[in-house]
């Protein structure tokens, strides 16, 4: 996928108000990554 | 996923979850589903948008229409308010997806939700991660 790159530098915070990179989820590990439609 | 999370972590695999909403939601979500995995927060919709993921539409919005005013909200709400309001900071219509990346980058699954009940199954996550 050619937006691997502009995906990866994403930094997002999670529901524990910690920020991570995408990117660094698959530094070194596969990664699984799964988008929910919404909360319900 | 919740279930067979551990069967990806012996994969060795990072996981998590991305939903749109507010932080506060993204809180209320895991604990309430229990979820073992991380849940990121993606108001904007940025991380959908790179991915290319879709929004419903023709009768999948019908149909989410149909739940969200009727089943969900209730036709009291409908009546006062409209169809098809949704929760803050949220769009009903967007649909969901699925990656899996390998180490550096390498792309093993792309999954883009067609309609509403389209979920990527877990064991093709798990083959994907072989």
């Amino acid at each position: 996928m050619e937006r691997i790159e502009e995906l990866g530098a994403v930094v997002l915070r999670g529901a524990d108000d910690r920020e991570v990179r995408l990117g660094d989820l698959w530094s070194d590990r596969p990664a699984v990554l799964v988008w929910v439609r919404h909360y319900g | 996923m919740r279930d067979r999370h551990q069967e990806l972590v012996s994969r060795g695999a990072n996981v998590a979850v991305i939903a749109t909403g507010l932080p506060a939601m993204a809180k209320d979500f895991q604990e309430q589903y229990r979820l073992p995995f991380p849940v990121l927060v993606d108001t904007p919709r940025v991380t959908y948008a790179a991915l290319g993921l879709k929004r419903l539409s023709g009768r999948g919005v019908t149909w989410v229409l149909i739940r969200e005013s009727l089943l969900v909200r209730g036709l009291v709400k409908v009546l006062r308010f409209g169809v098809g309001r949704p929760k803050k900071k949220q769009d009903i219509f967007q649909l969901g997806g699925a990656l899996v990346v390998a180490p550096g980058g390498v792309v093993k699954l792309v999954h883009r939700a067609d309609e509403y009940t389209d979920n990527v199954p877990v064991d093709a996550l798990l083959g994907a991660l072989a």
